[in-house]
């Protein structure tokens, strides 16, 4: 059932088995696991069921390092939470995202990959595209079959994303959860502080109040934090939990997408090409995966680099005058200017007759046909996970008098080199196939460039303490009855958009609550 | 033995020829001058002479210790010591090359562009067979 916090009583206590605080993928889909049980479930949700501008405002923060979106644009306070500005890209996290690298540092989850399979696929189920596939048999049977291009297993592999019409939770479950006997949904309902019980190992109570100043408490024997990536951390700092080892906070990471070059085909008539180029143009982009290439973990082991993959964008137009004005007045004209353009079409030809095909390229590509010649790299890129990345408590407060946030992005050395080297091992496999040929354009972060709007890392999963805010189970350490939903508790991001993977996350932690809240 | 131009074997005509490889014998063939090589290599972008100048001369501009006909030759002609006999096998020679040289990471970087070494340096070696550059 749905309620609204303004319409309760003045300092109304309400009691549940587990209080869910975030109405955002990880907590809506933890309520709909908690439909027709026997636990009472309340769902605090700080917004309504539309955006408002004062309750969004409570988002607003500092940017002090690098470049990063404005806090209160990034990330979204009502019902649904972030999923209502979700892209609906979908891929699974690797077996290598899960494993502890020296080369790496602070790499590792408590958890395998195997260990997730099970929730990813019920995750396909609850979001409603059912099974799909993420390796290269699976991008070849989204293309009715074309042949995959024969990577060496030792240098690199293809991997599919998946693309599906993005799902607002609020919209898509707040049906099933209004008519559901045994959770509620209290709408406009902000926490505000988690208090403790008396011998500090437990969570007692939590705090909430509506902007119109209404105040109450929840009492209830599992609490569940699910406010986002951001957001879960300062409600730790603020409570004071889950911070004996000076974690919570840190480790902030997003997914940067560098525009990192671009590449020339051999052979613009190759359909292997087709999977890669996307979006494309004779393809209705729902339900056709994209492919992107992904370095070995023996070449990531060999070059220290962290796993990475690279996606390519097709460009119509690649040498049209229009075009390279287009992307002048965009502000990316260093990326595309003339002399890129004609020392690409110079190359093109040489290596074309060098293979002895393609000697009418030229003609083809101004008749107007649909040819694959260009395309442009971007990198799906991760960031080693950095203690110095981190978001902290500002002397700003909202309107309840907590402290705003102050977000410190950081991007190190390691990360750059980790772009540069992915460019150069695709580069060099491909080379090595006769397919293409690449330009590697990203030589340092840029002041300003793409990232994932992808919050993670702030309460990090490890079995260690010292090492992470949250365990195997994302119970927060030393805490009997709190737990920690959501991107925040990646330890690493993979080069994988993490709703698709915080769900499956979710359903984990529902049934681990099943069995023992 | 001082190598002759093959300007002057082709002059000869070819019972001329004949007399001369039997005089000098058959290891001038197989060892072919990087002369030699230098120019039927700079053959292979016949067609595409315009696009090769233009990779050359910007890969010379950044590597000027290759900027002669013979080094680029012989660094072309590697262990191989000899070009297959005709303009197919030798372009496929080329491309089997081109290959390996990403294999193996012998690559090199021109205005950004991640190139094998061995397309490259046929691209300067057509360029320094004549012909203004780009």
């Amino acid at each position: 059932m749905f309620n609204d916090a303004r319409q309760l009583s003045q300092n109304q206590t309400l009691e549940a088995d587990i209080c869910i605080i975030g109405g955002g993928p990880a907590g809506i889909t933890i309520a709909c696991e908690m439909i027709g049980t026997r636990n009472k479930v309340i769902l605090l949700e700080s917004g309504g069921l539309e955006l408002e501008p004062e309750t969004q405002d409570l988002y607003r923060g500092q940017n002090i390092g690098r470049h990063y979106y404005d806090l209160d644009i990034c990330r979204l306070r009502f019902f649904g939470g972030t999923s209502n500005h979700w892209g609906g890209w979908i891929r699974r996290l690797q077996p290598m995202d899960f494993v502890k690298r020296p080369w790496v540092p602070y790499s590792g989850w408590p958890i395998t990959h195997d260990d997730l399979i099970p929730y990813w696929e019920r995750a396909e189920v609850l979001m409603g595209f059912g099974p799909i596939g993420f390796d290269a048999l699976a991008l070849s049977k989204g293309y009715d079959g074309i042949k995959p291009f024969p990577f060496d297993p030792k240098h690199m592999h293809a991997e599919a994303t998946h693309w599906r019409r993005p799902m607002h939770f609020g919209e898509k479950f707040g049906p099933e959860l209004k008519k559901a006997d045994n959770v509620t949904v209290m709408l406009h309902a902000n926490a505000l502080q988690i208090d403790r019980s008396g011998s500090g190992t437990a969570v007692d109570r939590v705090r909430y109040a509506t902007l119109d100043g209404k105040k109450g408490l929840v009492r209830a024997r599992t609490f569940i934090l699910a406010t986002g990536g951001i957001e879960n951390a300062r409600m730790l700092m603020i409570s004071n939990i889950g911070n004996d080892h000076d974690l919570v906070g840190r480790f902030f990471m997003d997914h940067p997408q560098p525009a990192a070059g671009m590449l020339v085909t051999i052979d613009d008539t190759d359909k292997r090409w087709t999977p890669y180029a996307y979006p494309h143009p004779d393809r209705h982009s729902e339900n056709v995966p994209a492919g992107c290439m992904v370095p070995s973990p023996e070449v990531q082991e060999r070059e220290g680099m962290i796993n990475n993959a690279v996606n390519f964008v097709f460009v119509p137009s690649y040498f049209s005058k229009g075009f390279s004005s287009l992307r002048r007045a965009m502000g990316k004209a260093e990326s595309y200017d003339q002399s890129t353009a004609t020392f690409g079409e110079n190359l093109r030809n040489v290596i074309s007759d060098i293979d002895g095909i393609a000697r009418d390229t030229s003609h083809r590509l101004r008749s107007g046909r649909t040819v694959l010649q260009m395309m442009e790299i971007g990198v799906l890129a991760q960031q080693a996970p950095n203690p110095n990345s981190r978001i902290t408590l500002d002397s700003e407060s909202d309107p309840f008098g907590l402290p705003r946030l102050k977000m410190h992005w950081q991007l190190t050395d390691f990360d750059r080199h980790g772009v540069i080297r992915t460019v150069h091992h695709v580069a060099r496999e491909l080379g090595r196939m006769g397919l293409a040929r690449i330009k590697l354009e990203f030589k340092d972060w840029a002041p300003s460039f793409d990232y994932g709007y992808h919050h993670m890392g702030t309460t990090r999963m490890s079995n260690d303490p010292k090492m992470g805010v949250v365990d195997s189970n994302c119970r927060v350490h030393g805490m009997a009855n709190l737990y920690v939903a959501g991107s925040s508790v990646f330890p690493t991001s993979g080069n994988s958009p993490p709703t698709y993977n915080l769900v499956a996350l979710a359903l984990r932690m529902a049934d681990h609550l099943k069995m023992n809240a | 033995m001082k190598a002759l131009s093959r300007r002057a074997v082709l002059v000869s005509g070819a019972a001329a020829t004949a007399v001369l490889m039997a005089a000098i014998g058959w290891e001038f063939y197989s060892v072919q001058p990087e002369s030699y090589l230098a120019d039927d290599l700079s053959k292979v972008f016949a067609d595409y002479r315009e696009h090769a100048l233009y990779i050359g001369t910007r890969y010379l501009q950044c590597t000027p210790h290759e900027a002669n006909r013979e080094t680029l030759a012989s660094l072309l002609k590697g262990d191989a010591g000899t070009l297959p006999a005709n303009a197919e096998e030798i372009r496929r020679y080329l491309r089997d090359r081109i290959r390996q040289d990403f294999a193996q990471d012998r690559i090199t970087e021109v205005e950004g562009w991640l190139l094998s070494k061995t397309e490259v340096r046929l691209c300067a070696i057509t360029t320094l067979s004549g012909g203004p550059h780009v």
